[in-house]
């Protein structure tokens, strides 16, 4: 019978084994609400001193890596795609059992939700990273009571994504280049040009907010007096807005007044932010890569103004916001190479960058004699061969490789998780990246462009000779 | 409470337990209190029902065994009437109105429109029947009546089978409830065994037959939109779907009594295996088609009689089962075809063995069985057609496409992927389908069954075997709230 007791213990914990594995396989990894929430429990404990809350147009506007260069502000994005502020009330209930910051920032755009619960999705992306606690139960119970216990076990809510699973669910994300270093911040690298923005001035009077919303707006004032943290109200600055919804943010205003608590409304505060509308926008609803720096560089003034808060930079229990800023750095030294056009600044970009692995090939009537190609390639470093006669170049931190002219080749290199061959033959060069073919111009010059620092594929981009080295993407 | 839901999986587990431990005489009425629990989930209401199905027939028994002979009879004809009507008026009786009301449009008459328009009360087939094949067991005299309402009670609400099978028969079950206070409830290796059922009919409820609904739903559901190859992949998963669900639920049923040391009958034995339309009815539903054999064709006269009568045995018998399965038409018309089926079988023996014997065919060889295996397949498929369908019109209209769009190239375009589930479900699907085929060949070729079979082997086999089930159970069972990659498309926001 012992033996039998033994048989049946062993049996039900390979069983359990095999199903939390499954469990961390296939549970979402979402960046837009469950990766932060997971990210924020890895933090050092109380070593947050600004915690934002709020929806996308908190992890997509607030930069804390920039709130870290201008002020040295250790912040923390933590917030869920179109978050209702019944949810965000368990988020800061949840952060504030592992954190103590010295502000809490609220941005309130979803305060226009006028539904009593959002579609189920967003209870996903707005519950699933969160520990097990009667915050989280709450937190699901107020989203979608009749689906309570699926929610709160998560697995058969997502146990069917293995037509969607990639190497990154196989992969625990403390291991990834991010790891702890991240604080919560989704970027869009996307701009979207707009003639200006809405005039919202004009708009004085306010709007009712849902009984719903309002509850839990009070609730959030009434937990930070609790709490004895000081709140900051703030809305986004975004070009679609319209009258009835800055009618809600003036009542919010009104809320925030009546409870001393500071409010930004920030789509009345375009020019102070130096906002452009051709290239600050990502869309209607949201800032890009360059207006989230001008938001995040004008709050970071503003806290450190209104509430002297610490400089962190230099304190070695602060090195992850450094590690965050570096990354957030290149990403953006990044964007600038994808969004660069001419061949002798995409050079010269590439060339300064010492994080960076690329590859150029120089491959049929590579030189049209009208530009300076050879004295640009050989100040980078290339051989001077392959200048003269073609082929490829591979500069990397760890070392370079060259193969010059245009005899039979085969080459094959690892560039993160992704699988590089090259070949070069009498009819042409190959480049084939992850079983694509990144060559843009048979004439031309080729290149792509691997960041080392955050592990990703920045680009592959072609620039014709026969067109004057016009760009191919 | 589904078998396959969270509920279960806490109720379950707690009855058990507490099954264990709750003092002998009291295991009787902590199973019947967990078996209302569980009937109760669907609608407490219909509780009422169970109930008053239990009290008449129960009573009925009682007077049967206080009566004389003569009276006997109407002490039956009693408890049959009064437990017929409960049945009629809640499953039968919008569609006798329905009729009812088409003869009076054909009539030109005023048409009645009072439609009882209930829900259907969970199970009242099953525990109806369950409930009158005692009372003529009693009737009979092979079982005594039962004087303990709760022992009887529980005979006929038993939560493993109460909502769809088996029909249990009281020489069976209600011996067991009999014994209850004597059982020895922990045995390792009958649990085990039971457990190993439980995951095999989950798998085959949650990856089969609940993955197959959807491309038999859609294909169904716009069979104007599909060819002979759509229909015939339709019919043929609907077949499979069909088989998965109901079997899947006798077997946990099975495996959840096992359990808790109650042996309940077989329900199914490898029906797609059979050689004949006769041997399929030995094979599927087994509780149900020997309840229609022992109460009701034997007792019409059965096969000793006139060919006339025996056919007519045959084919009320059949039209019966149509009708208990559901009240419409089509369901009627099912049960006329297998009916026909056997009549046919029977008329055309002599000329099989005429063309067998003049085209020197060997019938003990393993083509002619398969070919046998084949063509069953293929009449109780082309039935099911009427049973799946939403009218007779559809089922006609499903089979002259059939036959008339004869798409063949569609075999090789990928149409097969255009059916309601992608190329990955078809995969699994085929997997599930592969899995299926080995352990009913396990058991067609050396009569074994799922747990039994499993004890037999070595110890990494038998545990490679159940995990591999826990695991694709976990992953590819359809359950949950319906997670949509779509819905999470980070721009939606």
């Amino acid at each position: 019978m012992r033996k039998k007791i033994i048989k049946s213990t062993v049996f039900l914990l390979l069983a359990a084994l095999l199903l939390g594995r499954l469990n961390t396989i296939f549970r979402l990894k979402q960046e837009d609400g469950i990766l932060p929430m997971e990210i924020f429990y890895e933090q050092e404990r109380d070593s947050i001193d600004v915690i934002f809350y709020g929806s996308s147009h908190t992890y997509s506007d607030i930069n804390p890596a920039v709130l870290w260069r201008e002020a040295g502000i250790a912040s923390f994005d933590l917030a869920g795609s179109l978050q209702p502020l019944w949810n965000t009330y368990y988020y800061m209930k949840e952060s504030l059992k592992y954190q103590r910051p010295k502000v809490m920032v609220v941005e309130l755009v979803r305060a226009i939700e006028e539904r009593e619960y959002i579609e189920e999705a967003r209870t996903v992306t707005n519950t699933f990273g969160m520990r097990f606690s009667r915050e989280k139960y709450e937190a699901v119970k107020v989203s979608t009571p009749d689906n309570l216990i699926p929610y709160l076990l998560g697995y058969p809510v997502y146990h069917a994504r293995y037509t969607e699973l990639s190497g990154e669910d196989f992969e625990d994300f403390g291991d990834t280049p991010k790891g702890r270093t991240y604080k919560g911040f989704y970027p869009l690298f996307t701009t979207k040009e707009f003639d200006g923005f809405s005039d919202m001035s004009g708009v004085t009077e306010s709007r009712e907010l849902a009984p719903k919303t309002e509850a839990y707006l009070r609730k959030i004032i009434a937990l930070a007096e609790e709490e004895e943290i000081p709140l900051v109200f703030m809305i986004s600055p975004y070009q679609g807005i319209i009258d009835s919804e800055q009618q809600f943010f003036n009542r919010c205003g009104e809320i925030a007044e009546e409870n001393g608590v500071p409010f930004l409304d920030f789509n009345l505060l375009y020019e102070e932010l130096k906002l452009n509308p051709k290239e600050d926008l990502a869309e209607f609803s949201h800032l890009n890569h360059r207006g989230s720096t001008k938001l995040s560089a004008y709050l970071a003034g503003w806290l450190q103004e209104a509430y002297q808060l610490p400089d962190r930079r230099g304190e070695a229990d602060y090195a992850d916001w450094e590690q965050n800023a570096l990354l957030w750095e290149q990403l953006y030294a990044d964007q600038m190479l994808r969004e660069e056009d001419g061949w002798y600044d995409f050079l010269e970009k590439l060339s300064k960058d010492k994080n960076m692995t690329y590859l150029i090939s120089l491959d049929g009537a590579f030189d049209n004699k009208e530009q300076p190609l050879k004295e640009v390639l050989t100040g980078m470093g290339m051989p001077v061969e392959i200048t003269e006669q073609g082929g490829v170049w591979i500069h990397s931190p760890k070392g370079d490789q060259a193969f010059a002219g245009q005899a039979d080749m085969q080459y094959y290199m690892e560039l993160g998780d992704s699988d590089l061959l090259i070949r070069r033959n009498s009819v042409g060069t190959q480049l084939i990246l992850d079983r694509e073919n990144c060559l843009k111009t048979a004439n031309g010059i080729n290149v792509l462009a691997y960041d080392e620092l955050n592990g990703e594929f920045v680009t592959a981009v072609g620039f014709d000779a026969q067109q004057g080295y016009g760009c191919v993407r | 409470m589904l078998f396959n839901s969270l509920q279960f999986g806490v109720f379950f587990p707690l009855v058990v337990l507490l099954y264990l431990l709750v003092p002998r005489k009291m295991r009787c009425f902590w199973l019947l209190i967990a078996s209302y629990f569980f009937y109760m989930g669907w609608n407490p209401k219909y509780a009422l029902l169970i109930l008053a199905s239990t009290v008449i027939t129960w009573l009925s028994g009682l007077v049967m065994g206080r009566v004389p002979e003569e009276k006997r009879k109407l002490a039956v004809a009693a408890g049959f009437v009064l437990n017929l009507s409960i049945l009629i008026l809640f499953k039968y009786f919008d569609f006798l109105l329905a009729n009812v009301n088409t003869a009076l449009r054909m009539l030109h008459l005023t048409v009645v429109d009072k439609p009882f328009d209930v829900l259907l009360p969970v199970g009242i087939s099953f525990y109806t029947f369950q409930a009158l094949s005692y009372t003529v067991d009693v009737y009979r005299g092979t079982v005594k009546p039962e004087r303990n309402f709760f022992r009887y009670a529980l005979f006929v609400s038993f939560f493993p089978q109460l909502v769809a099978g088996p029909i249990e028969r009281s020489g069976n079950l209600l011996t067991q409830i009999q014994k209850l206070p004597e059982k020895k409830l922990w045995n390792y290796d009958r649990v085990a065994g039971g457990l190993m059922l439980m995951l095999w009919g989950l798998f085959q409820k949650m990856v089969i037959a609940d993955r197959a609904a959807v491309l038999v739903d859609q294909v169904f559901d716009n069979y104007q939109m599909h060819g002979w190859f759509g229909l015939s992949v339709g019919a043929a998963t609907f077949a499979l779907q069909i088989y998965c669900d109901f079997a899947s639920y006798s077997t946990i049923a099975i495996g959840a009594a096992q359990v808790m040391d109650f042996q309940l009958m077989e329900n199914f034995d490898t029906p797609y295996f059979a050689k004949s339309v006769s041997e399929f009815w030995r094979r599927w539903h087994i509780s149900l088609s020997s309840w229609f054999r022992d109460y009701l064709y034997i007792p019409m006269g059965g096969s000793r009689c006139s060919r006339k009568k025996r056919y007519r045995n045959l084919m009320v018998t059949f039209l019966v089962s149509g009708l208990w399965h559901g009240a419409a038409w089509t369901y009627v018309v099912w049960g006329g075809i297998h009916g026909l089926y056997q009549i046919l079988g029977y008329e055309l023996k002599g000329i099989r063995t005429w063309i067998n014997e003049k085209l020197h065919t060997k019938t003990d060889c393993f083509s002619y069985k398969l070919g046998q295996i084949m063509i069953t397949f293929l009449l109780t498929d082309f039935a099911w057609i009427f049973f799946r369908s939403n009218s007779l019109t559809d089922a006609c209209r499903y089979i002259r496409r059939m036959f008339t769009k004869l798409d063949f190239w569609s075999l090789f375009n990928g149409e097969l992927y255009n059916l309601g589930l992608d190329r990955p479900e078809i995969n699994i699907l085929l997997l599930g389908l592969v899995l299926l085929l080995l352990v009913d060949l396990v058991r067609y070729v050396r009569k074994e069954r799922f747990d039994s079979f499993l004890k037999e082997q070595n110890l990494w086999f038998r545990w490679g075997v159940l995990l591999f089930l826990v695991a694709m159970t976990a992953i590819f069972g359809v359950y949950g709230p319906g997670y949509d990659a779509k819905q999470f498309i980070y721009f939606q926001f």
